[in-house]
């Protein structure tokens, strides 16, 4: 059984640790059940669950302190998100896609954000993102956004 | 590809970039991005060949090891990186205007084969 993490469409935020120790709870009550093909599957759901919830939780910590520093850069507009699948290049199993928006091309401040990146890099490995900027050009946000990444609020 | 190989590609890279494309950059400041940023990657992997006997099967691994080994250019390689992702990947409306161009090949690319060259 595969935790299909490119189907989760709400934001990682929702996930709050307390949210996952209820959820963690819930289950060991299931692996308690007297049927073992139901506790076997209960325990491979369990392990599978926990293994994911961890990187997402890494990931969920990274995104926030990028989120930080990059608010404190006037010129952005937004930050946005997505999970790819790589399950052959890291032990998450998926490649954090990372937008950053800023109204046009600004070499200063996209060292800025390029900088804030670095930062997350070096401290949450061995998780693998990918940064990219998006200008606006005069376009509204909806406009420039891809399908499938959500805004990091 | 060892570290000669890699600096061959990279001049070769620069070559046709600054011989060819630099003088038509008005009507193809994306392929100057392009090719500015294989340029730079080839100078990387000849520094990170050389210094580190590391070859990356991804961009994403090798940002990493970059983001602590190569700090100071850390910035200037991943714009030349994501100004030739917008030029690959991305509408004309987003591709890289006649200023970037210019700028990531007068700065960017400068700085990553300055710093390569010096510790090599």
């Amino acid at each position: 059984m595969m935790l299909e993490i490119e189907r989760l469409s709400d934001p990682f935020q929702k996930f709050s640790r307390d949210l996952v120790a209820s959820n963690m709870q819930v289950i060991k009550k299931g692996m308690n059940h007297p049927f073992i093909v139901f506790t076997e599957r209960a325990k491979s759901f369990c392990s599978i669950w926990t293994e994911r919830f961890s990187w997402l939780m890494k990931t969920e910590e990274a995104l926030r302190s990028f989120k930080k520093r990059i608010d404190k850069i006037e010129e952005t507009r937004g930050v946005f998100h997505n999970l790819r699948e790589a399950r052959d290049r890291t032990s998450s199993g998926y490649i954090s896609d990372i937008l950053v928006v800023i109204p046009d091309s600004n070499r200063k401040v996209e060292y800025q954000i390029y900088d804030a990146f670095g930062e997350v890099l070096r401290t949450s490995r061995p998780l693998l993102f990918d940064l990219h900027l998006i200008k606006l050009k005069g376009r509204k946000l909806e406009e420039v956004t891809p399908k499938g990444f959500w805004r990091y609020e | 590809m060892n570290v000669k190989a890699h600096l061959q590609k990279a001049e070769r890279n620069k070559e046709f970039l600054l011989g060819h494309l630099m003088k038509i950059l008005d009507k193809c400041p994306d392929w100057a991005t392009i090719v500015a940023f294989y340029s730079a990657l080839h100078f990387v992997e000849a520094f990170l060949k050389k210094n580190h006997g590391l070859d990356f099967k991804g961009h994403e691994e090798r940002h990493i090891f970059m983001s602590q080994h190569l700090r100071e250019v850390f910035s200037a390689y991943y714009r030349l990186y994501d100004l030739g992702f917008e030029s690959r990947y991305k509408s004309i409306k987003d591709a890289p205007s006649y200023d970037e161009a210019k700028s990531a090949v007068r700065h960017d690319l400068d700085d990553v084969e300055k710093f390569v060259m010096s510790r090599i």
